[in-house]
Formats: structure tokens, C-alpha cells, sequence
């Protein structure tokens, strides 16, 4: 754990910038949570949809510093050569702060109804979920993502020189402008407004950001564990190619109610079912690299997170995906507590925890800490990984009861008598919420830190028991057990098609399913993970021959 | 024979998928008009899904064997329980 070129050392602002927007974040979550049990908390003064939209937009630009930030730590090494044109990652620097800074400020504007129209455009504020920021955030950002890709190509050798990790990531970074190019116009009809939304936020998310995780996180892997680089090249090819041939088409399960020709319900609904797969590849893919060569873990934060990251990807954006993902279940999902969870889990648990994975690798070796007191970064990664976990269950069963009583019973949101039928939902999601808070706390203390307090030796674990070396049949029973309770829910929100429920309004099968489907599935996911860590324990820091890092840029 | 069993596992998971997919419940109440377009969209539907099972299962399959050579090319195979 040490850097091999001085830029490396840029990465580390992008990472500190990064925890200072997820404390933030976490914040506006917070206080959202309290808006939930008590809606007149700051009404008038601070709106829940001016701060939830500040919480989203919060999420999607932590999540890019991380990005940039990891990007700039393993570029050098891909490239065998230090960062092209360290001016202008500065300069992107000083700019996504004041792009930050834009967008939160002018999030309050949507109280009073100022768009800041101009040429037909709203300049101050869009509007759109996910896409709240008016064209100058737009243009800002743009711009942003453009010097971006330009440092990352500029610094990558010529294209004849790449291997499928250069491709990964130089085709991820390329896209990233790309397709943020579809949320720069307005449109006045709603629903080809809504085709160009999903266009940018579902393909970052499937076509983009995934395109990234896996790279970056094959990289990891290969500077962790000393991976080879043709299989981790082979498994990043493959992981990209089954992304794009499931997720491009997958989109449409976005255009159900949209007001979009009927076919997409089929095609949608069919193409998102293969979302998982690519997701399940990837589960293999760090189970087999963590396991195949028995190298020392060095750090354990780093590889937790990076764990966390993918195990949650597959349940939170995969299973939790694919259960809502077809237009029968989908027509009681939509709009409903059940979404908030999946995009917790997928948000957070796929890309933020990424970034605080690849903090957790990049910040050691820039600050000389190599053998920094790894304690709380593992303390701070199970609260939030249960965090996030409870969170999500919230979430899930306040979302089938809100499903239940908004579109079987017919009640309405505004006549006060949903908010009590989740009520008990509402009190779990903010102690949940704080647990959360907790670790996010210690995650950002102790990177913000890290280096300082005198190192303090690990203790090896015996390798019995349950810290066993995990087999590959065992990792197959806990993913075929994930799957299983995955299928439990897509029932359980199929059920509520049946005339006993749609029409005699017998909600007993939809909950039953979903109260085992989903404690299941979170219980097995949280198992998983101790088991697999623990497995881990006894190879953290054991002595073992140097082996030198792998060459990243090697042609394979 | 291994070509086959991919074939078939590829078959049935993209007949999962298509069953879970098709309007049934809903009396195809949002069908469209054209029975041709909908003959279209199923038979495209389904030769591009049963190629993305096939490929995804041959490609899992050539991780793995990268794994137990990336195994034997560090020595570290011979040791008890080092085969995935």
C-alpha cells in the first residue's frame, strides 16, 4: 500500500470532498426522516422536497468525487505514468466545490416557484427527480465531466496499447459525458421529457456507473490481492458486455407509466429480468479472486467495503430490482416505499461504498499509513452495511403497506390516512437511520484522520470454524438462498394481482410473502457478508513473500 | 453435451423470464392492437435473451478455470481447501 506516482496524491482532495458531502448527505437523510414522523417539522422554512432533493443530488455528486477520486488513484498505474495535465485537476476540483455549493443554494428556489426561465429553459432549476439542477448546473457539469474524460484519456496510453481494463474504464468515463448530454434540454410534453430522464439517470446508473464499479473494482481487486490481470481483463469484459445486453433494453421498465406504447411492458419487463445476471457474474467474480490465491488481506476496511459494494448489488440493485421490475408487479411497486428501498441499497450499497472502499485503499498509501489501525474503518463499515440494511427492510415493509392502502383500499396520501398505517415503519426508518448516521461518522472520522493515531497490530484469527476458508459450493448455497428469497418477494408483490387481494382486499398473502422474503433476504445477505469476512480474518496481515503488484497496463 | 446443457438452462431461465413477463394476470389488458408486432417482439425478445443466459453461463464457466490456473501458477493449489 504505497503510491508508485506523485499525482496519485490528487486523489486524495477529490476523497476528502467526498466524505464532506456524504456527512451532508446524511444529514438532509436524517432530517427527512424526521419530516416523516413529524411533517410540520420545518414546513414553510425548509420544504421535504427541497431537502429531499437536495439528498439525492448530495448522493449522486459524493458518489462522483469517489468516482473522480478513485479514477485518479489507479489512472497513473494503468497508464505507467504520472496524470496528464494536473492544473486542470485542480481546476475540477475548485469547480465541483462551487457546482455543489450552486446546486444546494439553489434548491430552495423550488419553494417560492422560481424555474429562472430563460430561451425557454430553466436555468436555476430543472425540477425533475434526480435531475433537479437548472441548465447552468447542467452546463457546469457537462464541462466538469468533459475535463474529466480529457485527464483520463490524455493520461491513458494510445489505444492500441489498452487491455479490457483501460477499455472499462476509458468507455466508462467517456459515456459519463455522453450521456448526461440527454438531461440538457427541455421538453414540454411530459412524457418524451420523461423518455430523456430515464435516458441519463438509468443509463448512468446501468450503462455508466456500473460500467465504472466494475472496472474500479477490478482494479482493486488486481492491487489487493495481486489478481492476475488477464483474469480480472477477461472478467471486466464480460461483466461490461452482460451490463449493456441486459441494462440498454432493461430501461424500459422505467416507460410502463409514462404514457409509452404498450409493448414496452413486455419488453421491459422481460429484458429487466436479465438485470441480475451481470450482477451474479460479478459475485463470483470477487469471490473467486478473494479466495483463489490466499494472499494476506492488508486492508480490511478497503476490501470490506469493496465486499459490501457488490454483495449489496446484487441484492439491492439486482434482486431488489428484478422483484419490481416487471409491469405485474411493478403496477403496485411504483412510487411506493418499496422503490426508496431498492434505491438505497443500490445507490449507497453499489456506488458509495465503492468510493469509501477505494478511500479506504487510496488514502493509507498517499498518507505512508500502511499499517494504520484498521478498527474503526471495520466498526464503521457494520454499522453502516446494518445501517443501510434496516433502512432498506423500513423501507420494504412500509412500501407494501403504503401499495396496499394507496392502490387496494384507495386511500389518499393528502386526507392523513396512509402516514398512520406506516406509522411503526416510520419510527424503525430513523433509528435505523441513526445507526446509519453512526457509522457514517466513524467511516469519515477515521479517514479524515487516518495516519495520525499510533498503528496498533491486528491480531490473527485461527482459521476454524466459522472463519473456515469459504468454498465455492458454500458461496453457492448462500447465493441460491439469496435468489431464493428474492423469487419470495417477486410473489409476494405478484400476489397482489390476485382477486382475493385486488378485489376482496385480503392483504394476508402479499404480507406474508413479503414479511419472509424480505427478512430472508436481508438476513442471508448480512450472514453472507460475516461469513465471508470472517473467512477473511484469518489471512489480515499475516506475513507472507512480498509479490509485486501486477502491471495494470499490461496487454493481456 | 456441455454446449446442450447451457442451451437448456439458457431455454428455461428466458422462459422464466417470459412467463413472469407476459400480461396474463391482467387479461393482456395491455396488449397491443397488432398480433403480428406482438409475434415480433416475443420471438426477438427471446432469441436475445436465451444468447445473453448462453453467454452468461460460458463466460462464468472461463472465470472459473482462470481461477483454479491463477491457483496453480502461484503454488498456492496444493494447499487444503485452495480450489475454489
Amino acid at each position: 500500500m504505497k503510491i508508485t506516482y506523485p499525482s496519485q496524491r490528487l486523489s486524495l482532495r477529490f476523497f476528502m470532498l467526498m466524505l464532506l458531502l456524504f456527512g451532508l448527505q446524511v444529514a438532509y437523510g436524517l432530517l427527512l426522516a424526521a419530516q416523516q414522523a413529524d411533517p410540520t417539522l420545518l414546513a414553510g422554512t425548509l420544504n421535504f422536497n427541497v431537502i429531499r432533493a437536495s439528498h439525492l443530488t448530495l448522493g449522486i455528486l459524493w458518489i462522483v468525487c469517489g468516482f473522480v477520486g478513485a479514477t485518479l488513484f489507479v489512472a497513473p498505474l494503468l497508464a505507467r505514468r504520472d496524470i496528464a495535465a494536473p492544473a486542470l485537476v485542480k481546476l475540477l476540483f475548485y469547480a465541483l466545490i462551487a457546482i455543489v455549493i450552486w446546486n444546494v443554494s439553489t434548491q430552495v428556489l423550488s419553494m417560492r416557484g422560481e424555474a429562472g426561465w430563460w430561451l425557454d429553459q430553466p436555468w436555476l432549476i430543472n425540477g425533475l427527480e434526480y435531475l433537479e439542477g437548472g441548465r447552468i448546473f447542467g452546463f457546469a457539469l457537462l464541462v466538469g465531466f468533459i475535463l474529466l474524460a480529457f485527464i483520463v484519456l490524455r493520461t491513458f496510453p494510445p489505444v492500441k496499447q489498452w487491455n479490457e481494463v483501460h477499455w472499462g474504464l476509458g468507455l466508462g468515463i467517456s459515456a459519463l459525458v455522453l450521456v448526461w448530454i440527454f438531461g440538457l434540454f427541455y421538453v414540454s410534453r411530459l412524457d418524451l421529457q420523461e423518455y430523456f430522464r430515464w435516458y441519463v439517470v438509468h443509463y448512468w446508473v446501468e450503462g455508466v456507473w456500473e460500467v465504472i464499479h466494475i472496472s474500479l473494482i477490478g482494479i482493486l481487486i488486481v492491487l489487493m490481492f495481486k489478481a492476475s490481470v488477464r483474469s480480472v481483463g477477461f472478467a471486466v469484459f464480460w461483466g461490461i458486455t452482460l451490463v449493456w445486453l441486459s441494462g440498454l433494453i432493461g430501461n424500459a421498465h422505467h416507460y410502463f407509466w409514462i404514457g409509452t406504447p404498450e409493448f414496452w411492458q413486455f419488453w421491459g419487463s422481460f429484458f429487466s429480468a436479465m438485470e441480475p445476471v451481470p450482477l451474479v457474474f460479478c459475485f463470483w467474480h470477487i469471490y473467486l479472486d478473494a479466495h483463489a490465491n490466499k494472499r494476506p488481506l492488508e486492508n480490511a476496511p478497503a476490501f470490506y467495503f469493496i465486499l459490501g459494494s457488490t454483495v449489496l448489488e446484487l441484492v439491492g440493485a439486482g434482486i431488489l430490482g428484478f422483484v419490481m421490475t416487471f409491469a405485474l408487479t411493478n403496477a403496485w411497486s411504483h412510487g411506493t416505499w418499496i422503490t426508496a428501498g431498492h434505491g438505497h441499497l443500490a445507490l449507497f450499497g453499489t456506488f458509495g461504498m465503492l468510493g469509501i472502499g477505494a478511500a479506504y485503499w487510496a488514502v493509507p498509501a498517499v498518507r505512508k499509513a500502511p499499517d494504520f489501525d484498521q478498527r474503526l474503518g471495520k466498526l464503521g463499515f457494520w454499522f453502516l452495511f446494518t445501517g443501510i440494511l434496516g433502512m432498506a427492510l423500513s423501507f420494504a415493509f412500509g412500501g407494501m403497506v403504503q401499495a396496499y392502502v394507496i392502490r387496494i383500499l384507495g386511500l389518499e396520501w393528502v386526507g392523513g390516512d396512509v402516514a398512520p398505517a406506516m406509522g411503526v415503519f416510520k419510527l424503525t426508518l430513523p433509528l435505523f437511520g441513526f445507526l446509519f448516521a453512526a457509522g457514517a461518522a466513524i467511516v469519515i472520522y477515521d479517514l479524515a484522520t487516518l495516519g495520525k493515531p499510533a498503528p496498533v497490530p491486528s491480531e490473527i484469527l485461527p482459521a476454524t470454524g466459522w472463519r473456515r476458508p469459504l468454498s465455492g459450493f458454500e458461496a453457492g448455497i448462500w447465493l441460491a438462498f439469496i435468489c431464493l428469497f428474492g423469487m419470495v418477494i417477486t410473489f409476494s408483490l405478484l400476489a397482489f394481482n390476485l382477486p382475493r387481494v385486488r378485489v376482496e382486499g385480503d392483504p394476508t398473502l402479499p404480507y406474508l410473502l413479503g414479511g419472509v422474503g424480505y427478512l430472508g433476504l436481508f438476513g442471508v445477505t448480512l450472514g453472507f457478508v460475516l461469513r465471508f469476512t470472517a473467512s477473511l480474518g484469518a489471512r489480515l496481515r499475516t506475513p507472507a513473500p512480498a509479490a509485486p503488484t501486477p502491471d495494470l497496463s499490461v496487454a493481456t | 453435451m456441455r454446449r446442450l446443457t447451457d442451451l437448456v438452462i439458457s431455454l428455461l431461465a428466458t422462459l422464466a423470464a417470459f412467463l413472469l413477463s407476459l400480461p396474463f394476470w391482467r387479461d393482456f389488458g395491455y396488449f397491443a392492437e397488432s398480433r403480428s408486432y406482438w409475434l415480433a417482439y416475443f420471438f426477438l425478445g427471446f432469441i436475445l435473451a436465451v444468447y445473453v443466459f448462453y453467454t452468461f453461463i460460458g463466460s462464468l464457466r472461463i472465470v472459473f478455470r482462470h481461477a483454479r490456473e491463477d491457483a496453480l501458477a502461484t503454488g498456492e493449489a496444493e494447499q487444503p481447501g485452495a480450489r475454489p
